[in-house]
C-alpha cells in the first residue's frame, strides 16, 4: 500500500523471504517430527467464549506467548533487516500485538462471530478509535508496518489456497465459482470506471473483489496487489461486513420465499455473501434435521471461489503494473516486459508459488493431504491469522476519518457494491438452477452423502 | 490545548467503556438465550466456524491430525455429515 515509507519493492521481497522462511521452518518441523506438528501447542489465537473471555483464553497461555515470540523474531528481524532499532520495535510491536489480541477476543464471542463480524473489523475499529481520539502514540509507530504484515500473511496464505479443491463440487462447482465470479468481478469493475466513474482504479478493485469473491480474505489480496490505500481498504472491508450481515439474515429467507431446492439455494448463498464464516451460518439457517444439504453446498461452493484468489491476485497484479499504471502516468506508451517486471509486486510470487507448491504436494506426495494439514492446521494458519489483525490493527492505527469521509464521498463505492451485488446475486442464482436444477441435479446429493 | 486533549481522553474512556458493557453485559446475555445456544450447536456439530476469513478456518474443511490442536479447531465432523472427497488429493 501507498503510505509505508520503505520502497514497495524492498518490502515485497523481505515479505516474500519471510513469508517462505515461516512456510519452511513449519513445514521442516512437521517432516522432522513425523507427521504431528510440534509447533501447533506453541501457536494459538484465543478460543470461542459465551460469557467471559477468560473462556476464550484458558489454556491458551503457552499458545498465545508463542505467537507474540514467534512473530516478533520474524517482523523484528525483518525491522532489522531494513534498518529499524530493535528495542524501539519490540517495545511496539508487543502494543500492537496486545491490540490485536482484543480485536480477536471480541471477535471470537459466539454472538459476534455468529454474524460474521470477524477480527478485521473489530482491528480496523480498535485502531480508528485510538488513532481520532487520542492519537497514535509515538512509541507504538515503530511497529505499524502494515504492507509488511499483510503480505507476510498473504504469503502463508498461499499453502492454503490448494488447487485440487476446485474438483471438490465438479463441474457444477466450476461453473457457478469459476465462471460467474470473474464475470461479476471484470463487469463490476468495468461499471466502475466507465459508468460511475470512481477516481481510484485500485479502490474500484478492491470493492469489486471483495463483492464478487470471497470478502476480506479477497480484498487483501487486491489492496496487496493493486497498492490500494489503506482507507480504501477499510471501506472496502467496512461494505462487505455490513452487507454479509443483511445478506446472510435476508438470502436464507428469500431463498425459503422463493421455494428453492436446498441445493441451489446453497450454491447462491454460498457464490453471493462475502465472508467465509457467515456462508456457513446462513447455510445452517437452511438445513434441517438430517438434511445438510444447503449448508454443504453453500460452504463447498464458498470453498471453491476462496481457491480463485491464487489466480485473482496473479490477473489483477499483471493488469495493474501492465495496463493500469501506465495509463495513469504522463507516457501513456505499453511497458516493457523489463518494467512490468520492475513493477510487479514480488509477493505474489511466494503467494502463487505456495499455492503451487503445498498443492502439488497435497496431490502427489502419499502423505500429502496429511503433511498439509499438520503445516496449515497446527502452524501457518494461525500465523496468518495473527499477520493479518496486526496489519488491520495498523491500518485503524494509521487512518483519520478525515481521510475515511473523502473516499466515502460521493457515495460511489456503495452504489458500486450494489450494482454488482445485484448483478453477483442474478448471475448466480441462474447459474446455480442451470448446473444444480438442470445439467447435474444429482450433484449436491452425491457431496453430501456420508 | 490541555483541555481539548482531556476531552479527546474522555471520549476514548467512553468509547472503551461502551466497548465493555456491549461485550461483558450485552453479548453474554444474548449468547446464552436458547435460540442462540442451539445455532451455536448446529453450526459446532457441522464443522462451521462462522467468524472463518477462509475455508481452512472451518474445521469440517481440515482434517487436523495435529493431536495438540486444541479440540475446537480439531472437532472432526459428525459420521453423518461427511465432508465433499477433502484430503484425498483430488
Amino acid at each position: 500500500m501507498v503510505s509505508d515509507k520503505k520502497s514497495p519493492l524492498s518490502e515485497d521481497w523481505l515479505a516474500l523471504a519471510f513469508g517462505l522462511a515461516l512456510l519452511a521452518v513449519c513445514f521442516v518441523a512437521v517432516v522432522a517430527a513425523g507427521g504431528a506438528n510440534p509447533l501447533a501447542e506453541w501457536l494459538a489465537l484465543p478460543g470461542k467464549w459465551s460469557q467471559s473471555p477468560s473462556e476464550g483464553l484458558a489454556d491458551k497461555g503457552l499458545g498465545l506467548a508463542g505467537a507474540l515470540i514467534a512473530t516478533l523474531a520474524a517482523f523484528g528481524t525483518a525491522a532489522w533487516v531494513g534498518g529499524q532499532r530493535g528495542g524501539q520495535f519490540a517495545a511496539a510491536f508487543v502494543g500492537l500485538f496486545a491490540v490485536a489480541l482484543v480485536a480477536f477476543v471480541m471477535a471470537k464471542q459466539t454472538v459476534v462471530a455468529y454474524y460474521g463480524l470477524a477480527y478485521a473489523l473489530w482491528a480496523i475499529v480498535l485502531g480508528l478509535l485510538v488513532s481520532n481520539t487520542v492519537g497514535t502514540p509515538a512509541w507504538l509507530r515503530p511497529a505499524l508496518r502494515t504492507e509488511l504484515f499483510m503480505k507476510v500473511g498473504l504469503v502463508l496464505l498461499g499453502a492454503e489456497v490448494l488447487i485440487g479443491r476446485l474438483l471438490a463440487f465438479g463441474l457444477p462447482g466450476i461453473g457457478i465459482a469459476w465462471i460467474v465470479t470473474p464475470i461479476v468481478l471484470c463487469s463490476t469493475f468495468w461499471f466502475g470506471q466507465r459508468v460511475l466513474r470512481i477516481e481510484s482504479p485500485s479502490l474500484n478493485m478492491v470493492v469489486s473483489a471483495d463483492m464478487s469473491v470471497c470478502g476480506v480474505s479477497a480484498a487483501i489480496a487486491t489492496a496487496a496487489a493493486t497498492r490500494a490505500k489503506k482507507e480504501e481498504l477499510s471501506l472496502a472491508i467496512s461494505l462487505s461486513v455490513a452487507f454479509t450481515v443483511m445478506m446472510m439474515v435476508l438470502l436464507p429467507l428469500v431463498a425459503k420465499a422463493l421455494g428453492l431446492p436446498p441445493a441451489i439455494a446453497g450454491a447462491w448463498l454460498g457464490g453471493t455473501i462475502d465472508s467465509t464464516g457467515a456462508v456457513g451460518a446462513a447455510g445452517a439457517l437452511l438445513s434441517t434435521d438430517g438434511d445438510d444439504t444447503a449448508l454443504v453446498a453453500a460452504t463447498t461452493i464458498k470453498m471453491i471461489q476462496n481457491i480463485l484468489i491464487g489466480v485473482i491476485a496473479f490477473a489483477v497484479a499483471v493488469y495493474w503494473v501492465s495496463v493500469v499504471e501506465p495509463g495513469q502516468g504522463e507516457q501513456r506508451d505499453k511497458p516493457s516486459v523489463l518494467e512490468i517486471w520492475r513493477r510487479f509486486p514480488k509477493f505474489i510470487l511466494g503467494f502463487v508459488g505456495a499455492s503451487l507448491v503445498a498443492s502439488a504436494i497435497h496431490a502427489w506426495h502419499p502423505q500429502g493431504p496429511e503433511l498439509i494439514d499438520a503445516v496449515v492446521g497446527g502452524s501457518t494458519k494461525t500465523l496468518r491469522n495473527w499477520c493479518f489483525c496486526l496489519a488491520f490493527v495498523s491500518i485503524g492505527l494509521e487512518t483519520h476519518f478525515r481521510t475515511l469521509a473523502r473516499t466515502v464521498r460521493g457515495g460511489k463505492p456503495l452504489v458500486l457494491y450494489l450494482c454488482g451485488q445485484s448483478l453477483n446475486l442474478l448471475l448466480t442464482l441462474l447459474m446455480s438452477w442451470l448446473m444444480l436444477g438442470v445439467l447435474f441435479p444429482g450433484a449436491a446429493d452425491a457431496i453430501a452423502q456420508p | 490545548m490541555r483541555s481539548r486533549s482531556r476531552s479527546k481522553r474522555a471520549v476514548l474512556a467512553a468509547g472503551v467503556v461502551v466497548l465493555l458493557v456491549i461485550w461483558l453485559r450485552m453479548l453474554p446475555t444474548i449468547a446464552s438465550s436458547p435460540r442462540h445456544r442451539a445455532i451455536g450447536e448446529q453450526l459446532d456439530r457441522a464443522g462451521v466456524d462462522a467468524g472463518a476469513l477462509f475455508y481452512t478456518d472451518h474445521p469440517r474443511f481440515w482434517r487436523a491430525n495435529t493431536p495438540q490442536a486444541s479440540p475446537e479447531e480439531v472437532s472432526d465432523p459428525p459420521p453423518d455429515f461427511a465432508a465433499p472427497a477433502l484430503g484425498s488429493g483430488v
